[in-house]
């Protein structure tokens, strides 16, 4: 770099004497020189001051390349900030993939999101509503203190307390819990007022040592933790976890230090991937850079299945959305392959259920594939009965949402209809859904683990404001389904009964589920051990480490 | 002049809460509810009602405005909806990465742009003029979103000299504050030679020569400073809109400041952030203009402030 400010100086000065000598009031030799003098004086001084500056940047150079090769720390970004690194208050998915990290849990997930044991070394329904717990010996704190049935009693306690300043936004997903019964240091039971078989999938509060847990607010530094890390550092813009050398639930973290940096920008954070000042991006790459991206000589991509579903949704308030000719009639006119190939550059696989395929719940008896043919029958019979074709299709702001939304729409002209495209900010978007305002829209349900997931999105009861069925759906039979599956505990008579349900969905299709998209992580090829998880938590960086 | 400040600055107060009151009552109506941020939707109805209850969105907007004043009074801004802090403590401590920003980025286009007005007004209709010309069209042509991924794709992926993001040491400030200063070093520097170019033509400039005074002496001191009164009218206009956080600059950069937490504060609803900013900027905005309405009268002593 000095050498560039050598050559910028060199640079001004002959600029300096070309305007001086096309400048026609310079007549003699002398005022020639004169008027040259002070602007080569200038670009000297300029030249010496860029020198001083840029030297701290070529050191500054060389300490970034030195910590882009520090083995002993993994930097992390992600797209926004946790909103509470207080487990029972965080309930975005930052505050989940931090709480995994730094807390311990009485239930895990594995990478292809099932349930596996955490604090729990077993647990059975002993009654349909009695969940009985066991928990692991010897488990500590970063303190030292041994984490036991007691402390787990406090956290969970907390979410029924009446006497908080501001409730938990937890609380709604523990309101079945009638009481909590310690029966020994290690074994402890969850008394429901009502059957609830995916309670199981809830339990995954990081537990609090029992003073702790009783406290209503907790400075994060105070947190003991359980987890394979602990807080460092926090700043407005990053956290800073080291390794919890007490840890000894399972294997210990290879890596010393895990850096999260909130890099809210996609280009600026594929910019720092590629300089080498981050070492890993997961999901928050656009799907169209990835081609450019696994041609690049010190990057690597991995990729894996993702638990969420892209779906088109419904409004059954609506006149047209309401009749099913034209919801098959669009179901029929979307072509997900081409949408996948050419949009998510075959980064998801196409969708038939809410659940993925894998599933053992997952039940198929109806599909309504790309059918150009059908879909314009269907609108033409519509046309017959003087069905207005006129709709909206609402979006987020989301680049690639909304070029999804526009070439949807662009197929649904081919068949007939007449489509619109609105995005809007996220808070309104959410909010028209909520309201019946939108006639359809395509949204997305991720990192949900139990197909109960059915009864949020189709019961009639949870429409908002009370749950997610959005599309302000009834089916009176379906409901009774759903009602039945969730408090059934026998597998067998659970999977025939989502294989009902499924049934009435794919019949009636109050959804297009148009895809499953795929998890990815962008790393720099130093990094060994990280995998991905289906629910799209970052457990693997307890195993990565960098060479 | 002591009278002067003292009246302007009691006209902070009603223009300030005349802001916070009009800010407040649209807030009022952007579609969208913060309980619903906050709680998921497993949460019962019940459980909604009694959270807006404990974080006040179920009173009357008149009632609101009134606490919120009250609380104003003891420096309390209130605690933010989505993580319960207070309000002044979230500002506080990203203020100084704004008012640092800013203040580089004042500090850089006035570097580029005075000098360059100068020359340019002293070279008036020639290729130098001309050249000065070109780079004032690009400097305001150019917008932040785009030149600054350009310079962190030049400076610091191919060049490697700056960080690409973040604050962390003096050199991650350079490129954010060469973004926020390009566009105003433009703007400046074409104003710069406008006035100089007039100035130039007084009659006390060929006195000045006449008495013998070095042509430098006669640009940089006489005629700069009587030039100076729009130039400082655009510096603290534009200082007061850094101030209020460059939005755009501090996403791409990942800057912690003020701009990044209003974006926050209205994409989650967080009201107490936002009517909170809206009170501080207000505030700034309006001293950082009395603070330019004072300077008049130190450059021009026949200034008088009444």
């Amino acid at each position: 770099m000095p050498y560039g400010c050598v050559f910028l100086g060199y640079l001004l000065q002959w600029l300096s004497e070309f305007l001086a000598k096309t400048n026609p009031e310079h007549n003699t030799q002398e005022e020639l020189k004169m008027s040259i003098q002070p602007i080569k004086k200038l670009s000297m001084h300029f030249l010496w001051v860029m020198s001083i500056i840029l030297l701290p940047a070529c050191q500054q150079c060389q300490s970034n390349q030195q910590s882009s090769k520090n083995t002993d720390i993994l930097r992390v970004a992600w797209d926004s900030m946790p909103k509470s690194l207080d487990p029972r208050f965080g309930n975005d998915a930052h505050s989940f993939y931090l709480s995994d990290l730094i807390h311990c849990s009485l239930i895990e997930f594995n990478e292809a999101g099932d349930t596996t044991a955490g604090l729990a070394s077993k647990w059975t329904w002993t009654t349909p509503t009695m969940l009985s717990v066991n928990l692991k010996q010897n488990i500590t704190f970063a303190s030292g203190k041994k984490v036991t049935a007691h402390d787990v009693k406090a956290t969970y306690d907390f979410f029924k307390r009446t006497d908080l300043k501001k409730i938990s936004p937890l609380a709604g997903a523990y309101k079945k819990i009638k009481e909590i019964k310690v029966i020994d240091d290690h074994k402890i039971e969850f008394h429901l007022s009502e059957p609830e078989i995916s309670f199981v999938t809830n339990l995954i509060v990081g537990i609090l040592k029992k003073e702790q847990a009783n406290v209503e607010s907790l400075k994060p530094e105070t947190l003991d933790h359980c987890g394979a890390f602990k807080l460092k550092k926090i700043g407005v813009n990053d956290i800073h976890l080291s390794k919890n050398t007490k840890f000894n639930l399972h294997t210990p973290p290879a890596i010393s230090e895990i850096n999260i940096k909130i890099v809210k920008d996609e280009s600026t954070r594929l910019a720092k991937l590629k300089k080498g000042e981050l070492d890993i991006v997961q999901n928050t790459i656009s799907l169209d850079q990835m081609k450019t991206i696994e041609k690049n000589k010190s990057l690597s991509v991995t990729k894996g299945p993702g638990l969420n579903t892209v779906y088109f949704g419904f409004n059954f308030k609506d006149k047209l959305m309401s009749n099913s000719k034209a919801r098959k009639a669009i179901a029929h006119a979307i072509h997900k392959n081409q949408l996948i190939k050419h949009i998510l550059n075959d980064y998801a696989e196409p969708a038939h259920s809410l659940i993925l395929k894998k599933s053992s719940f997952y039940a198929e008896h109806q599909r309504h594939d790309y059918d150009l043919s059908v879909a314009k029958k269907l609108v033409q019979e519509l046309k017959k009965d003087n069905v207005d074709l006129k709709f909206k299709i609402k979006t987020s702001t989301n680049k690639t949402q909304v070029i999804i939304a526009k070439a949807i729409a662009k197929q649904l002209t081919e068949v007939g209809f007449t489509v619109k495209v609105e995005s809007l900010e996220w808070g309104k978007f959410m909010d028209d859904i909520k309201k019946g305002l939108a006639q359809t829209w395509i949204g997305r349900w991720v990192g949900y683990k139990d197909p109960d997931i059915f009864r949020y999105v189709f019961l009639s009861e949870m429409a908002p404001p009370n749950g997610g069925n959005r599309g302000f759906y009834q089916n009176p039979q379906l409901d009774q389904l759903l009602k039945d599956a969730s408090k059934t505990i026998d597998l067998e008579s659970r999977v025939a009964k989502y294989s009902e349900i499924q049934k009435i969905v794919q019949k009636e299709l109050p959804y297009v589920f148009l895809w499953h998209t795929a998890n990815y992580a962008v790393h720099r090829k130093n990094v060994v051990g990280f995998t991905l998880y289906a629910d799209g938590r970052y457990s693997s960086l307890k195993q990565a480490n960098k060479n | 002049m002591l009278f002067y400040t003292l009246r302007r600055l009691l006209y902070l107060i009603p223009v300030t809460i005349c802001v916070t009151v009009l800010v407040a009552s649209l807030m009022h109506f952007i579609p969208g509810d913060p309980v619903d941020k906050i709680l998921d939707e497993f949460a019962s109805a019940e459980q909604r009602a009694e959270l807006r209850s404990q974080l006040g969105l179920d009173k009357p907007l008149p009632v609101k405005i009134i606490s919120y004043f009250k609380g104003v009074l003891s420096l309390d801004f209130g605690n933010s909806i989505s993580n319960g802090r207070p309000v002044l403590e979230l500002v506080s401590e990203r203020a100084l990465a704004t008012v640092e920003l800013a203040i580089l980025a004042v500090l850089i286009s006035i570097l580029i742009s005075i000098p360059l007005g100068c020359i340019s007004a002293l070279k008036a209709d020639t290729p130098t003029d001309y050249l000065a010309t070109l780079f004032s069209l690009i400097g305001v042509s150019m917008p932040n979103f785009w030149l600054g991924p350009l310079l962190i794709i030049f400076f610091s992926l191919y060049l490697g000299i700056f960080p690409v993001s973040g604050r962390d040491g003096f050199m991650s400030y350079i490129l954010p504050a060469v973004t926020l200063g390009a566009s105003l070093a433009a703007i400046l520097s074409r104003m710069t030679r406008t006035a100089m170019v007039e100035q130039l033509q007084s009659e006390y400039v060929k006195t000045a020569y006449s008495k013998g005074l070095s042509k430098w002496r006669v640009v940089f001191i006489h005629v700069l400073r009587n030039a100076s009164v729009p130039i400082v009218t655009i510096i603290g206009l534009q200082f007061g809109v850094l101030l209020t956080g460059a939005i755009i600059t501090e996403k791409i950069f990942d800057w912690p400041g003020l701009g990044d937490l209003m974006i926050q504060a209205i994409g989650e609803r967080d009201f107490p952030i936002i009517q909170g900013l809206v009170f501080i900027f207000s505030m700034t905005y309006l001293i950082i203009n009395l603070a330019t309405d004072l300077l008049y009268a130190w450059i021009d002593p026949r200034i008088k402030l009444q």
